[in-house]
C-alpha cells in the first residue's frame, strides 16, 4: 500500500472553485509521487459529506473525526464562516492541543472582491484570532497558486522529498508540472 | 513495504476555452485515485491543451501513444495540432487496441457555433473515421462515462495497459477486486441481469442521487441529463416520496393504538407498495447503470458497428431525451433493414451451398477414380489411387464436405498398417458424420458404425485405449437409440467396447459388455450366416483376453477353445474367404498363449499349438500385407518364448530372430503399434543368446530395446511400460548371470518401476515384479533388511496371485520362499523350516514338468532343510528329506548335477549311521563308493572307505574293517592325502587287525 498523508480541506461553498483547483493541483502532486509509493489524500467536506450525511445524528461528529485523523488541515475562508466549518476548526485545534503537534493547521483567507461583505461570523473569527483567543494564524491570498506553493513546502515533512524546481513558467515535481505560473 | 501499483496513463486533450472542465477532470481523477490506489491502480492524468499553455518539456506525442485512455473535450474550437494527436491516438488504437478514445463535445449555448474547422472534423469523425462522439451539457456526464470506463477497465486485463512501478508486468487482475463482476472481460452487461436486483454493476451503485464506487460516493447524478431522463426511476421515486407522510402517519397510529385494525390494514397495504417501489427503484438504478456502461463500452470499442440510428439515440440519451431516442430507434424501420440484411445473407449462403455441392461432386469423382485405379494391378495404380484419395480427403476436410473420402482413405491406411495417419482420417470423418447420425439413413448408420469401429481398433493398436473406449461408447449408444434391431452390429459394438475397457483395466464393465455381446449372439451358430460365426468368435477371443488379464486362465482356455472351433467352422464354410484363414491362424496362436498360461508356464501344449500353426502363418504371410506379417511375427515370438522355457535354445533363437526381423520392419512402418512386440522379440532373442553365454550381444541388444521403448513408456506407461520393464529385467538377469557387480541400483530402479506399473496392469506385471524383488534381494551388496523386505513383498504378491489361480507365479513364490528360508535360517529356524518346506512342495511339482528351470532351486531348498535338521540333530528328518530328493532325481531323470546325488547319498548314509541303522548305512556307502569310483571323485571315495571301516568295526566285522582301511590307505595315497590322515588310517588299520586277530 502506498504511504498516505491526509490533508483536510475545510472551506465554505463560495470557495468551491478553489477547492476543485486544489484537487486538480493535488492530482498533479500525486502523479509525481505515485511511482515513489507515496500519496497525498485530500479530504474534503463535500466529498465526505455524502457518506457522512447518511449517518443521521452523528453528522458533525463524523466530520470532526475526519479532521482529527488528518495530518494537515487547510482552512480557506472568503466572506463567510459557517457553523460546521467553525466546528471543524475547533476540532483541529483541540486535537493539535491534545497531541501537541498533529494536525498541522494552516489557514488562508481569500481577499474579498471590492464591495463584498464579510459575514459577522467570519468577522468574529478574525477578531478571536487577532485577540489571541484562537491560535490560528492566517494569511491572505488573491491567487490560489500562492497557497499551492506554500503547500508544496509544507508537505516536505510528510515525505514529499522531491525538490520543487522552476523551469520557465512551470514548477515541477520531478517531471510533473504542478503549477503554471504564467 | 509499498504494494506494487499499476499506473494507468489517461491523456486529456482540451481546448483552452474548457479550462474549468479541465480542472474539474483533474479534481475528479484525484478523487477517483483515492479509491483505486488502495486497490492497486493509479490513474495519472496528462493534461494537454491544443490551443493553450502546455509543459514545454513534455513529449505529448509519446504520452498519447503510451496512454491507456485518451479523452478529448471539445467546445467550439479545434486545430491542426489536435487533429494530428487525435489521428495518432486513433492509429495506435486500431493497430494494437490502445489507447481507447473517448470524445465529447460540450453542448453549445445559444449564439455559439463550432468553428468550420471543428465542424469538418466532427463530420469526418462520424462519417469517415466511424468514431463515436458524444455530447455533454455538464461535465458530470463526462465523469459518469469515465467512471464507467474505469470500473470496466478494472475488469479487463487486456484493456488499459498501465505501466508498472519498477517496470514489471502486472501480476494481478483488477477485475477480481470488483465485487459482483464476472471474471471474464467484455461480458455484455445484459448478462448481469441474472444477478439479484440491487447488487452492483462492476462495483458501482446508485445511492440517492450519488454514484458510489465500492460503496464510496464518487459523483452526483443530479445534473446528469441522462439520469434525469430515466423517467421510470424518478416517477417511482416521486411516488415513494408521496407515500412517505402517509406511511409515517399510519405507523405512528398503529404504534399508538395497536388495536386499530383499519390503520394496520392500511399500513400493510402501503408497506407492501413501499417495498415494491424500493425494489423497483433499485432495479431501475441498476438498469440505468447497465445501459450507460453498455453505451460506454460500445461507443468506445465497437463504434464502427453502430448504425447512424444508434449513434443519434445514444447522443439523445446523454441529453436526457430518452423519448426521442426511442423514437429514433423506429422498430418498423429496423425490422425492414434487418430483413434486407437477412436476404443478403441468404443469397450469399445459397451461392456458398452451390459451390460446396460442386466441390462435393468433384471429391466424389476423385474417390470414384481412385477406386477404379485400385481395381487395376501394379504399384503405380495403387500409388495414384492413394494420392487421389489423399487429395480428396484433404479437400473434404478443409471445406467440411462430408466424410466419405476420409473414410475411404482411412480404410486404405489401415490395410497398410499406417495407423497414426488412419486415426487422423477417422477422427476427421467422425467429426463430419456424427452430427448427421440423429434420425439418419441406414447408409449413414452403417458408415458411422464402420468409422467408429475402425477408430476403436486403430486406437487399441496404437495404445490409446481411452479414445477407443469413447468410440466404443459412442457406437453402442448410437445403436441402442437409432438402430436397436441391428443385433449383430450391437454385438460388435459391445465387443469393441469390452476390449477397450479390458485394455483400460476396467474388468467388471468389460465383462458386462462382452457378456451382453455374447448374449445377443445365438448360442448355436451353425444355421446362421458366416458373419455371425465370425462375430461370435471375435467376442469369445475378446473374452479370453479379458480372462487372461484377470488371471482366470482356465476360463480363458475354455473361451479360446470355443472361439477356435468357430473360426474353424467359418473357415470351412463355402463363403469363407482368405481372411477367415488369417483369423483362424490368429486364433490358434492366441490359443497357444492361453494354454501356456493355463499350464502355469509349462510349454508343452502351447508349443504344440504354435508349431502346428506356424506353417499356416508362414503361408499366409507370403505377400507384403503387414497384418499377415504381424501374424507370423507374433506366432514366431510366442513359439520362441515357449521354446526358451522348454530349454530349446537353438530353435528358440532361430524363431525369435525371424520374429525380430519382421517386427523391425513393422516398427518402421508404425512405431506405436509394433514397438511392444518388437521389444518383446528383442528380449526373447537376448534370453536365448544369454543361454548360450553370449552375454555381451544380449546386453547390447537389450540396451537398444530399452532405448527404443523408453519414450513410449514415458508417454503411456499403462501401455508401453511393461515392455521397458521386460527389457530392464532381462538386462539385469544377463548382468547377474555374467557375474557383474554393482547391480543393486539397477535392481532397485527396475523393482520401483515394476511397483509403479502394478497400479496399471497388476496381472501382467506381477510376475516381473516378484522376479525383480527376488533379484534385488539377491544383489551382492543389498543390505540384509532390504533384502528380507523385498523377499517378503515378493512372497506376498506371488502368494496372492497363486491363491487367485495364476499358477505361473508358483515358481517365483517358491523362489521367494526359499530365499526367505535362507534369510531366516539362523535367527528363526522354525520359520525357515516352514518356508523351505512350502517351497519344496511347490517345486517338486514344477521340477517334474520343467526340471531344467526348477531342479536347481529345489536342490537349494532341500539343502536348506537338511542343514536345519542337522543343526537340530534331527537325523530322521535328514534321512527323509534326502531320500525323497533321491527318489525325485530318479523319477525325473534330468535337470540335476551328479554331485547333488553324491551329496544326498552321503547325507543318507550319515543319517543312517547316526540313527544306528548300521547295515543300511553300510549299503548306502557301498553304493556311494561305487558312484564315486565311476566319477573319479577321490576325496569322497576316501571318506566312503573310512566310513565303511568304521561301520564294519561297529558291527564287529574287524576283518572287513581292516580291508576297508587298507583300501582307504591306497585311495589316500592316490589322492595325496596329508600325513595326519594317513597316520590315522594306519592306526585304525592296526586296531582292526588286532581286533580281528584277538
Amino acid at each position: 500500500m502506498p504511504h498516505v498523508t491526509s490533508i483536510f480541506l475545510g472551506s465554505s461553498e463560495e470557495l468551491a472553485a478553489d477547492r476543485r483547483a486544489l484537487g486538480d493541483f493535488m492530482g498533479g502532486v500525486n502523479d509525481a509521487y505515485a511511482p515513489r509509493g507515496r500519496r497525498f489524500s485530500l479530504v474534503e467536506w463535500e466529498r465526505e459529506s455524502i457518506a457522512v450525511a447518511r449517518q443521521e445524528g452523528g453528522k458533525q461528529a463524523e466530520y470532526n473525526e475526519l479532521v482529527r485523523a488528518c495530518d494537515l488541515c487547510l482552512f480557506l475562508f472568503r466572506t463567510r464562516c459557517g457553523e460546521y466549518t467553525m466546528q471543524e476548526v475547533e476540532a483541529a485545534l483541540a486535537e493539535r492541543a491534545r497531541t501537541g503537534a498533529r494536525p498541522e493547521v494552516v489557514t488562508w483567507m481569500r481577499r474579498p472582491r471590492p464591495g463584498e461583505k464579510i459575514s459577522p461570523e467570519l468577522r468574529d473569527l478574525r477578531a478571536r484570532i487577532d485577540a489571541g483567543e484562537l491560535d490560528l494564524p492566517y494569511r491572505t491570498y488573491d491567487d490560489l497558486r500562492v497557497v499551492e506553493l506554500d503547500l508544496l513546502a509544507r508537505l516536505r515533512p510528510y515525505g514529499a522529498d522531491l525538490e520543487p524546481r522552476r523551469v520557465g513558467d512551470f514548477v515541477y515535481l520531478g517531471d510533473e508540472p504542478v503549477i503554471d505560473l504564467g | 513495504m509499498a504494494q506494487e501499483q499499476t499506473i494507468v496513463t489517461v491523456f486529456l486533450g482540451t481546448s483552452a476555452e474548457l479550462e474549468d472542465d479541465r480542472v474539474l477532470m483533474g479534481d475528479f481523477f484525484g478523487e477517483l485515485n483515492q479509491l483505486t490506489a488502495d486497490r492497486g491502480a493509479y490513474f495519472r492524468l496528462v493534461r494537454w491543451r491544443w490551443d493553450g499553455r502546455n509543459d514545454p518539456l513534455r513529449d505529448y506525442d509519446a504520452l498519447v501513444r503510451e496512454s491507456a485512455l485518451c479523452v478529448f473535450l471539445f467546445f467550439t474550437t479545434g486545430g491542426p495540432e489536435m487533429e494530428r494527436r487525435f489521428g495518432m491516438a486513433l492509429e495506435a488504437f486500431r493497430s494494437h487496441g490502445a489507447p481507447q478514445i473517448v470524445t465529447w463535445f460540450r453542448s453549445l449555448p445559444d449564439g455559439r457555433a463550432l468553428t468550420a474547422e471543428l465542424e469538418a472534423f466532427r463530420t469526418r469523425l462520424d462519417q469517415q473515421l466511424h468514431h463515436f462522439y458524444n455530447t455533454y451539457e455538464t461535465i458530470d456526464s463526462v465523469k459518469l462515462g469515465l467512471l464507467l470506463q474505469v470500473a470496466r477497465s478494472m475488469d479487463l486485463r487486456s484493456g488499459w495497459q498501465g505501466e508498472k512501478d519498477h517496470g514489471q508486468a502486472p501480476s494481478w487482475s483488477l477485475g477480481t477486486m470488483l465485487p459482483g463482476m464476472p471474471a471474464a472481460g467484455g461480458l455484455p452487461l445484459g448478462a448481469a441481469t441474472s444477478q439479484p436486483a440491487g447488487s452492483d454493476v462492476m462495483g458501482l451503485q446508485i445511492k440517492g442521487d450519488e454514484v458510489c464506487l465500492w460503496g464510496t460516493p464518487v459523483m452526483s447524478l443530479s445534473s446528469v441529463p441522462a439520469y434525469a431522463g430515466w423517467q421510470r426511476l424518478h416517477a417511482e421515486r416521486a411516488e415513494l416520496d408521496a407515500l412517505e407522510p402517509t406511511y409515517q402517519r399510519l405507523r405512528a397510529r398503529t404504534l399508538e393504538d395497536p388495536g386499530d385494525q383499519a390503520a394496520r390494514d392500511a399500513l400493510l397495504g402501503i408497506s407492501l407498495r413501499r417495498e415494491e417501489l424500493g425494489k423497483s427503484i433499485d432495479l431501475a438504478q441498476r438498469r440505468f447503470l447497465e445501459f450507460m456502461a453498455d453505451m460506454s463500452r460500445r461507443t468506445v470499442q465497437g463504434a464502427g458497428e453502430l448504425t447512424e440510428r444508434q449513434r443519434q439515440a445514444y447522443r439523445l440519451v446523454n441529453r436526457g431525451m430518452v423519448e426521442e431516442a426511442i423514437a429514433i430507434l423506429d422498430a418498423e424501420e429496423i425490422r425492414r433493414d434487418r430483413d434486407r440484411a437477412e436476404r443478403d445473407l441468404m443469397a450469399l449462403e445459397a451461392s456458398r451451398e452451390a459451390a460446396l455441392a460442386r466441390l462435393r461432386s468433384h471429391v466424389s469423382e476423385q474417390v470414384q477414380l481412385a477406386e477404379l485405379l485400385e481395381s487395376r494391378p501394379g504399384e503405380k495404380n495403387a500409388e495414384r489411387a492413394e494420392a487421389l484419395l489423399r487429395d480428396a480427403a484433404d479437400c473434404e476436410r478443409a471445406h467440411a464436405l462430408g466424410y466419405r473420402a476420409q473414410m475411404r482413405l482411412a480404410g486404405l491406411l489401415v490395410d497398410e498398417m499406417r495407423l497414426t495417419e488412419a486415426r487422423t482420417c477417422l477422427l476427421g470423418a467422425l467429426s463430419q458424420i456424427e452430427p448427421m447420425t440423429h434420425g439418419c439413413s441406414d447408409e449413414v448408420a452403417s458408415d458411422f458404425g464402420s468409422i467408429v469401429g475402425q477408430l476403436l481398433e486403430v486406437c487399441l493398436s496404437l495404445g490409446d485405449a481411452e479414445t477407443a473406449r469413447r468410440a466404443g461408447e459412442s457406437r453402442v449408444s448410437f445403436l441402442r437409440e437409432e438402430r436397436p434391431d441391428w443385433d449383430l452390429a450391437l454385438a460388435a459394438a459391445l465387443r469393441g467396447l469390452g476390449r477397450a475397457l479390458t485394455r483400460l483395466g476396467e474388468y467388471a464393465p468389460a465383462r458386462r459388455s462382452l457378456t451382453e455381446a455374447l448374449e445377443i449372439l445365438p448360442e448355436k451358430t451353425s444355421t446362421y450366416h458366416t458373419s455371425v460365426l465370425r462375430e461370435k468368435a471375435t467376442a469369445l477371443e475378446s473374452l479370453a483376453e479379458l480372462l487372461v488379464r484377470e488371471g482366470s486362465f482356465e476360463g480363458a482356455e475354455h473361451a479360446q477353445v470355443n472361439a477356435l472351433s468357430l473360426r474353424l467352422a467359418a473357415a470351412r464354410r463355402k463363403d469363407a474367404d482368405d481372411e477367415d484363414q488369417v483369423r483362424l491362424a490368429w486364433s490358434m496362436t492366441a490359443y497357444g498363449t492361453v494354454l501356456f498360461l493355463a499350464d502355469g508356464g509349462s510349454p508343452r501344449r502351447a508349443l504344440k499349438a504354435y508349431e502346428a500353426n506356424v506353417g499356416r502363418c508362414r503361408a499366409l504371410a507370403k505377400g507384403r500385407d503387414p497384418d499377415r506379417l504381424s501374424l507370423l511375427a507374433y506366432t514366431l515370438l510366442q513359439m520362441s518364448q515357449a521354446r526358451v522355457t522348454a530349454d530349446l535354445a537353438d530353435s528358440a533363437l532361430e524363431a525369435a530372430n525371424e520374429s525380430l526381423n519382421i517386427y523391425q520392419g513393422l516398427y518402421g512402418l508404425e512405431p506405436r503399434a509394433f514397438v511392444g512386440n518388437y521389444v518383446n522379440a528383442i528380449c526373447v532373442v537376448s534370453a536365448t543368446l544369454a543361454m548360450g553365454d553370449r552375454f555381451d550381444e544380449a546386453e547390447s541388444l537389450l540396451q537398444e530395446g530399452s532405448g527404443l521403448v523408453a519414450p513410449f513408456a514415458e508417454e503411456r506407461p499403462e501401455t508401453y511400460g511393461l515392455f521397458r520393464l521386460l527389457c530392464d529385467y532381462a538386462l539385469l538377469e544377463v548382468r547377474s548371470i555374467r557375474g557383474d557387480e554393482g547391480l543393486l541400483e539397477a535392481a532397485r530402479a527396475a523393482a520401483g518401476e515394476a511397483e509403479r506399473l502394478m497400479g496399471y496392469l497388476p496381472t501382467a506385471v506381477e510376475y516381473l515384479y516378484v522376479s525383480l524383488l527376488t533379484e534385488l534381494a539377491d544383489a551382492e551388496d543389498c543390505p540384509e533388511q532390504e533384502a528380507v523386505d523385498a523377499l517378503a513383498r515378493a512372497e506376498r504378491v506371488a502368494r496372492g496371485a497363486v491363491q487367485a489361480g495364476r499358477d505361473t507365479l508358483r515358481g517365483p513364490l517358491a523362489e521367494a520362499l526359499c530365499e526367505l528360508g535362507r534369510a531366516h535360517a539362523e535367527g528363526d529356524p522354525r520359520q525357515a523350516a516352514s518356508e523351505f518346506a512350502e517351497a519344496r512342495d511347490l517345486l517338486e511339482g514344477l521340477a517334474a514338468d520343467s526340471p531344467d528351470l526348477y531342479m536347481g532351486i529345489l536342490a537349494s531348498c532341500v539343502d536348506g532343510l537338511v542343514r536345519l535338521a542337522k543343526n537340530e540333530g534331527a537325523w530322521d528328518e535328514v534321512l527323509r528329506v534326502r531320500t525323497e530328493e533321491l527318489r525325485l532325481f530318479e523319477r525325473v531323470g534330468l535337470g540335476f548335477e551328479a554331485w547333488w546325488v553324491t551329496e544326498a547319498l552321503w547325507d543318507v548314509g550319515e543319517a543312517q549311521m547316526e540313527l544306528d541303522r548300521l547295515a543300511e548305512a553300510t549299503a548306502t556307502f557301498i553304493d556311494l563308493e561305487e558312484r564315486c569310483r565311476e566319477e573319479g571323485d577321490g576325496e569322497v571315495l576316501l571318506a566312503c572307505w573310512e566310513n565303511l571301516g568304521l561301520l564294519c568295526g561297529l558291527q564287529g566285522l574287524w576283518r572287513e574293517a581292516a580291508t576297508a582301511y587298507e583300501v582307504a590307505l591306497d585311495v589316500a595315497a592316490d589322492v595325496g592325502a596329508d600325513d595326519g590322515t594317513t597316520d590315522e588310517l594306519r592306526a585304525e588299520l592296526a586296531r582292526a587287525r588286532a581286533s580281528a586277530e584277538g
